[in-house]
């Protein structure tokens, strides 16, 4: 047999030789001093590589891996609808048409019943409407153009499912927001709950959330609303826009230094364009 | 297949793949997360779901597009993450040890880290091969090959130490 060349005795150390290959290779080692000395020398260098190998063993966050995987695989899988729902179709045309016609119809019947103090058909009429406004607020997006606000004051409906949670890490969590502009806003809101999270509404397509141990970045927010929730109790938190930072919690401290809209003692509003 | 039973079998493998090929934790929960993320979209035989994991990783790696996004400066003034305490010189020689490896691992071809790197995961040379896209008989010889390298930068590191 001639030498048996590197990869054969490389495949071997590995366990990839086996049966009579393995047995006449075994045999031409206890013959061949050359081919020994590269086997030991394949075998140390083995040995070299994995105990230095040894030394870069990270920790994954397992939990919180988990629960992103799963989180992100739901919001990729019934978010998207949900944040950009389909326009047109005949049954949503006709639902919107008529939803729009006859809070028409009440609208006009209220203002006559306005006019004739202690009608009894005042009552129904008035609640007639009140129902109708709430059908038309709840219903999509495409349904019920808003009218023209100022920039200032709009506000949009936080649709569930676009977003995802934060399992702190050693009692903190980071929230880094990229590519927020315009005219968009930021809540930030303190609640009772184990786990952080961030909800975008229903204009934010092209959000992308990507996420690393108590850490959750939130990309292309563009002038969307986004939502930031965290545990009142959590040891510390930031939030970052566009590389100002916008808000830090040291325990019951939270020390605001972005633009606010408004503030509470419970919620920040923020200003995240210009 | 149990999603948990695949998760906790194979998730710190890829975790562990990707931190040492980039040397980056972040990059390597972002890049095994995303992988498990395509994984449950995809109807895969059992025994193709390891190299198919591997596969995506390597890729999502090669095509940096999820470090180019990636901040590495931390948010002035926020609190830093609190970390195990070590002893001041264990610290120290430690850092010098990863730094060390660190180094020579960037110093080998891609492809090199890539064959070493899935060897060191336990992968047969014939899933070496369709990963890496290589004939599987020539896996003996490139590995031994790159062990070589290694070995030898590896070796000089530790003189000039």
């Amino acid at each position: 047999m001639n030498h048996a060349g590197d990869g054969l005795l490389q495949a071997y150390i590995d366990g990839e030789v086996t049966g009579e290959a393995e047995a006449a290779l075994v045999a031409h080692i206890g013959t061949c001093a050359t081919c020994g000395q590269e086997l030991d020398e394949l075998r140390s260098a083995a040995e070299m590589f994995h105990g230095a190998m040894a030394l870069m063993i990270g920790t994954p966050a397992l939990e919180a891996a988990r629960t992103g995987i799963l989180r992100a695989s739901r919001t990729h899988d019934t978010a998207i609808p949900s944040i950009a729902p389909k326009r047109g179709g005949i049954g949503r045309f006709a639902a919107g048409s008529l939803a729009r016609a006859a809070a028409l119809v009440l609208l006009v019947a209220g203002g006559a019943a306005a006019i004739i103090p202690g009608s009894p058909l005042r009552r129904w009429i008035t609640q007639g409407i009140d129902r109708a406004g709430a059908a038309l607020s709840s219903a999509p997006p495409e349904a019920t153009p808003l009218p023209p606000v100022e920039p200032a004051t709009v506000e949009r409906e936080l649709v569930p499912g676009a977003g995802m949670f934060i399992a702190p890490v050693n009692d903190q969590v980071r929230v880094f927001v990229y590519a927020a502009g315009g005219e968009g806003r930021l809540t930030v809101r303190l609640v009772d709950a184990s786990m952080a999270s961030v909800q975008t509404d229903s204009s934010a397509r092209n959000v992308t959330f990507r996420r690393s141990a108590g850490r959750m970045d939130i990309l292309n927010l563009g002038t969307s609303h986004a939502e930031i929730r965290l545990p009142r109790t959590l040891g510390a938190a930031s939030v970052e826009v566009n590389g100002t930072p916008y808000l830090i919690k040291d325990g019951d401290q939270v020390r605001v230094t972005g633009p606010t809209v408004r503030r509470t003692s419970d919620e920040i509003v923020f200003r995240t364009g210009s | 297949v149990d999603f948990n039973a695949l998760f906790e079998s194979l998730y710190p493998s890829v975790y562990r793949y990707v931190l040492r090929l980039t040397g980056d934790a972040d990059v390597a929960e972002d890049v095994a997360q995303e992988a498990f993320v395509r994984l449950l979209r995809q109807t895969l035989p059992e025994d193709e779901v390891r190299p198919w994991l591997f596969t995506v990783a390597t890729n999502l790696v090669r095509d940096g597009a999820r470090k180019t996004e990636r901040r590495v400066r931390l948010l002035a003034g926020a609190p830093p993450l609190v970390t195990r305490p070590m002893p001041a010189d264990e610290q120290v020689e430690q850092k010098e040890s990863v730094s060390a490896v660190r180094i020579v691992l960037d110093q080998l071809p891609e492809r090199d880290r890539q064959l070493l790197l899935m060897r060191e995961e336990g992968f047969k040379y014939e899933e070496i091969a369709r990963v890496i896209g290589v004939a599987p008989a020539s896996v003996g010889t490139l590995i031994a090959r790159a062990l070589r390298k290694f070995t030898a930068l590896y070796e000089a590191k530790e003189v000039n130490r």
